[in-house]
């Protein structure tokens, strides 16, 4: 069903559906003191056979290889196999090609949602990257329909997400510069404007204003947070690919990756509704029904200074995650980040505040984070 | 009356921000730089400039350098004063050592070299760790150090004695409930309904667990509302099972944890602790 059927059919109802915010409150928080969101809105959408927790719910692979990284280069090869074998692992099949089609078929646009956002030295990886490319290719499904995204096209150039190691595939973000450098067009507006797609959004009781520095950044300011148009218009299936990175004494893998990278006008969200943000906006139905796959890049991570990049708290996690679920992905990740910042001396014990995020996704039917129901396979190649 | 000594940002220097000139630097070529002040770092480094923020941030002057064949990242970030800096210098840097010429704190790993003098919290990058790079990073260090000045920061007296000398490059400081949730998760309890509060936390490693002393101090906050009473500071000293907890002034708090020591030389040394605690005094 698209947006807009639904507001249709909504306003026939009388549910009173429409994008003012007066009148598109929600009730799910908990927590009074949290600024409210339109988060009932997204509730109201049937689900369908492709949302979010997926074709395998509470299943997570672990694919761990020491030899990831050889010589401080990760092996393309070595990822490729990791990546096949968690794949025939989460869907039971013989072959590459029968495992993809669990989830794709040869016409589906497939949009690859990458994390450049700490730069080269700590993005998804090219190797990981390609390996799932060259993985859909054999399953059948054509270049010209595989897409690499995320919401700043230029940090993607930067870590090397360009069409010479690309060729064939489209590579595009949200927000845009020029060849000149410039984020806005000759008619003034910014690049970012016209790939926001209105008919979507994340309404949140708080705004913040943004300087002329910050706002190409943000796209919009006030209350809304819109849809990328890559992810409601430009692709029907999304692998996620987050890297294994820390944010404070949290994660930010799966959910993190997918709320703050589709839409616009998050730079207010973070104080006061990070952990609801990373659990409502994939509960909207363009992530909720379209994200069929994820799969997290912990080759090599971070266990402190994450989400940027502070090569003092690099690893090599040599490892890689696959799951339907974002949710239970998530919390397989967490683990691992956590053990190794209480290894590390980093803190001393877990703190459930950090793994609040995943409640609440949980809350949302978005998959599992109740560790003792998830179902873990760990295997080496 | 017991107090202590509190030389906590004794010194307000600011340091000048000055633009950044490398044209010293043999086979350097500037490939970008910028300068990004409170209302723009958020477009630099996303989500993690709120941590920035919090401790208190002014502007950061970013190159991008070309040094032989190498590609090296050096971030200046001048923090709002000596404090802030040493904040975000205390929780960035691990498993480093700090390198004998040059003149201020700082810790080198192969990655990265930082930096703290006076407001200026320094982070030099380089790509991939070789001994080359990191004698170019010293280099630039020395460089920026020439333009910003030489300023050490000052450790609130509490912790200038013998007893921990050995640990104080784990000294943390936070300033706000980001970094506290960041790093010291076991303290974010005591400070959700507080603000402006300066809390040293310095975690000593026993044999089989920690020893955490903090020092917290309510800037500019005489009386910080309820704080001594809900966290029993209002009986000083409260020396209850494996918790010490004194009130120093109405707005000075010093909290000790630790679990049951493993050794005997584990319970001389916490109870050393705790005789130097009970004899600061005033100076």
């Amino acid at each position: 069903m698209k947006r807009r059927d639904f507001v249709k059919i909504s306003a026939v109802c009388g549910l009173g559906l429409s994008v003012s915010p007066a009148i598109s409150q929600p009730t799910l928080a908990s927590d009074d003191t949290k600024p409210k969101t339109n988060i009932e809105e997204a509730l109201k959408y049937p689900r369908t056979q492709n949302s979010l927790p997926g074709k395998y719910p509470g299943k997570v692979v672990r694919v761990n290889n020491p030899k990831a990284i050889v010589d401080e280069k990760i092996s393309e090869d070595v990822v490729y196999q990791m990546v096949a074998a968690g794949m025939l692992s989460l869907t039971g099949e013989k072959n590459i090609k029968n495992a993809y089609h669990k989830f794709f078929s040869d016409t589906d646009r497939i949009g690859l949602k990458v994390n450049p956002v700490a730069g080269p030295s700590l993005s998804t990886s090219l190797e990981i990257t390609k390996a799932i490319i060259r993985q859909l290719e054999e399953s059948g499904i054509s270049r010209k329909n595989i897409l690499i995204w995320d919401r700043r096209e230029f940090e993607m150039h930067e870590c090397g997400f360009i069409s010479d190691n690309f060729p064939g595939i489209t590579v595009i973000g949200t927000e845009q510069k020029d060849p000149s450098g410039s984020f806005y067009d000759k008619d003034g507006k910014l690049y970012g404007e016209n790939m926001i797609d209105k008919d979507w959004f994340y309404w949140a009781d708080t705004e913040e204003k943004y300087d002329a520095e910050t706002i190409p950044y943000m796209v919009n300011e006030g209350r809304y947070s819109y849809f990328s148009k890559i992810l409601t218009q430009m692709v029907d299936k999304v692998i996620n690919i987050p890297i294994l990175k820390n944010a404070g004494a949290s994660v930010t893998l799966c959910l993190k990756n997918l709320a703050y990278g589709a839409v616009s006008n998050t730079g207010r969200l973070h104080k006061q509704l990070w952990a609801e943000t990373c659990a409502e906006v994939p509960a909207f139905p363009p992530l909720r029904d379209k994200v069929v796959l994820n799969i997290v890049d912990g080759i090599k991570g971070c266990f402190d200074g994450g989400p940027g990049a502070n090569p003092n708290f690099f690893c090599n996690f040599n490892t890689v995650l696959i799951g339907t679920d974002p949710v239970a992905v998530d919390r397989i990740g967490y683990d691992i980040v956590i053990k190794k910042r209480i290894d590390e001396k980093i803190q001393q014990t877990d703190n459930p505040r950090g793994r609040r995020f995943m409640e609440l996704a949980s809350k949302l039917s978005l998959g599992i984070s109740d560790i003792e129901k998830i179902n873990l396979k760990t295997i080496s190649v | 009356m017991r107090s202590l000594i509190l030389i906590v940002g004794s010194f307000l220097l600011s340091i000048t921000s000055l633009s950044q000139d490398f044209s010293s630097l043999k086979n350097c070529k500037v490939l970008r730089s910028a300068e990004f002040s409170k209302e723009s770092l958020w477009g630099h480094i996303n989500g993690g400039a709120d941590l920035y923020l919090e401790y208190g941030f002014n502007i950061l002057h970013f190159t991008e350098l070309r040094v032989d064949s190498f590609t090296i990242r050096v971030e200046d970030y001048e923090m709002s004063d000596s404090e802030s800096a040493f904040g975000i210098y205390s929780i960035s840097h691990f498993k480093c050592s700090p390198l004998s010429d040059i003149p201020v704190e700082n810790c080198q790993s192969r990655y990265q070299l930082q930096l703290l003098s006076g407001n200026h919290y320094i982070s030099i990058v380089n790509s991939s760790g070789t001994v080359h790079e990191q004698q170019i990073a010293l280099s630039i260090a020395k460089l920026l150090l020439e333009n910003i000045g030489v300023a050490h920061f000052t450790l609130p007296g509490l912790f200038n004695h013998n007893l921990f000398k050995d640990h104080l490059r784990n000294l943390k400081l936070y300033k706000g409930i980001l970094a506290l949730q960041n790093a010291a998760t076991s303290l974010v309890d005591y400070f959700q309904n507080y603000q402006n509060y300066l809390v040293y936390s310095l975690s000593i490693p026993l044999s089989q667990s920690y020893l955490n002393i903090s020092l917290v101090n309510f800037v500019n906050n005489p009386s910080p509302g309820d704080f001594p009473v809900a966290y029993g500071f209002d009986t000083s000293p409260d020396e209850s099972f494996m918790q010490y907890r004194v009130k120093i002034s109405p707005s000075v708090f010093v909290l000790v944890e630790y679990d049951e020591p493993a050794t005997l030389e584990e319970e001389s040394f916490i109870k050393n602790i705790l005789v130097h605690l009970e004899t600061l005094e005033i100076q």
